[in-house]
């Protein structure tokens, strides 16, 4: 029987898709963020680029 | 919604932080990123003899820390945008299925074969990652075209790169314009922009990207021909064009199968006449060029490591030109590995450019 209760439970496939979720999960955040700063007023579309690359750069650092 | 084409592919203002998301990811893929992996493979190198060619520094990079964050990501991009823009195209199908019936007012012509044979490379390798490809059905050629508007960072939107090509183009004037494997005819139309007195024509393996291609052109007032055939096996007469030309295309073949196209682009063109490819080969800067064949695997372009190793020069003179040449190509003036910005990663390009006597 397998020791479940201890053993380390993800491999490395798993761990490519926990790390999808995550990126999944910012792109969703980004697109709400974009929502509230429309509804807020805070939308600049011409800073809508720059405003996203640096909630990626933020989340993504510990990637490089 | 209109029955047009470019209001039913435009981004709606909800999609347009996930295309700018994507961007956004690729940025940090080419710059921060892959910044990093230059840095590793700097103090892997320090005191020891350069490597001087891609199979030397193969190990050094597989050995580098961040290689598979970086890979990772790359993966993690093309699949998100295949599925993002699949589920735009999903939510504009009935538009695009409307959209792309014949018109009366249609421009050119559209010849689709009722029994195409489809190479069969073709058939069994979904390029790029893009499920299903683009030739089965109008949806995939959507999704691509949508796609392909996000792939080159910010530059593609409009299809500058495409225009950029025509417009370098030094072909004097050619009445004959053949544009191989023009899929939805991104080249095709700069090619009609900038010769809009020439017989412009497109073909292409994909039925959808061709209906695709003639709905698109239509709209912007383009008098193109566009029909159903295979590089290979050309359906015109000897002595026929021009010019032919082909965009991103030949890395995407067997090479014999290349052999055989630039044989076919030879036959077809009139003595004195050109062909054009545009390509990104390696650049000799071992690092990068690791780095970009991993990169096609990783998207699937399962031929461009033979491809980038073979000299499409001397392929084009075995082919029957008399003259051929291969130069670098840098549109927006970015040169891959210059010292001006050794840490951001560009997209190399390349002519291939070759005479019939």
């Amino acid at each position: 029987m397998k020791d479940l209760a201890n053993a380390k439970l993800l491999g490395d496939a798993d761990l490519d898709r926990i790390t999808s979720v995550v990126s999944n999960l910012l792109e969703e955040v980004i697109a709400l963020s974009e929502r509230v700063a429309k509804l807020e007023g805070n939308g600049d579309p011409n800073a809508a680029q720059d405003r996203i690359n640096e909630i990626i750069e933020r989340v993504l650092t510990p990637l490089a | 919604m209109t029955d047009s084409i470019f209001d039913i592919l435009a981004w709606r203002d909800e999609e347009i932080p996930r295309v700018r998301t994507l961007l956004g990811m690729r940025k940090f893929w080419s710059g921060p990123l892959y910044g990093q992996l230059r840095e590793e493979y700097e103090r892997m190198t320090d005191g020891k003899p350069t490597p001087e060619t891609a199979d030397e520094a193969w190990p050094i990079v597989d050995a580098l820390p961040s290689l598979p964050r970086w890979a990772w990501l790359d993966r993690h991009i093309q699949d998100r945008l295949w599925d993002d823009v699949g589920k735009m195209v999903d939510d504009r199908i009935e538009a695009l299925s409307r959209s792309l019936q014949p018109k009366n007012d249609d421009l050119g012509t559209l010849r689709i074969e009722a029994d195409f044979t489809y190479p069969e490379y073709y058939e069994t390798i979904d390029f790029h990652r893009q499920d299903g490809g683009i030739w089965r059905e109008d949806r995939g050629a959507a999704v691509y075209a949508m796609g392909a508007r996000v792939i080159h960072v910010g530059r593609n939107n409009d299809f500058q790169l495409h225009d950029a090509f025509a417009d370098s183009l030094d072909a004097g004037e050619p009445q004959e314009i053949l544009d191989l494997a023009c899929g939805f005819g991104k080249t095709t139309f700069s090619l009609k922009k900038k010769y809009p007195n020439a017989h412009v024509e497109g073909i292409d393996l994909s039925a959808p990207c061709l209906r695709l291609g003639r709905r698109m052109a239509t709209e912007m007032g383009l008098d193109i021909d566009w029909r159903q055939a295979d590089m290979e096996h050309l359906p015109y007469d000897d002595n026929a064009f021009d010019l032919v030309t082909t965009t991103m295309t030949l890395h995407e073949l067997p090479l014999d199968a290349i052999r055989q196209s630039l044989a076919e682009a030879c036959r077809v063109l009139k003595p004195g006449g050109t062909l054009v490819a545009l390509e990104n080969p390696l650049v000799g800067e071992p690092l990068r060029d690791v780095l970009t064949q991993y990169h096609s695997q990783i998207i699937v372009e399962p031929f461009h490591y033979d491809f980038r190793r073979a000299d499409m020069a001397e392929f084009a003179k075995d082919a029957g030109f008399t003259e051929a040449e291969t130069h670098a190509w840098s549109p927006f003036g970015d040169k891959p590995g210059t010292a001006t910005n050794p840490r951001s990663w560009v997209t190399p390009w390349s002519w291939i450019q070759a005479y019939k006597a």
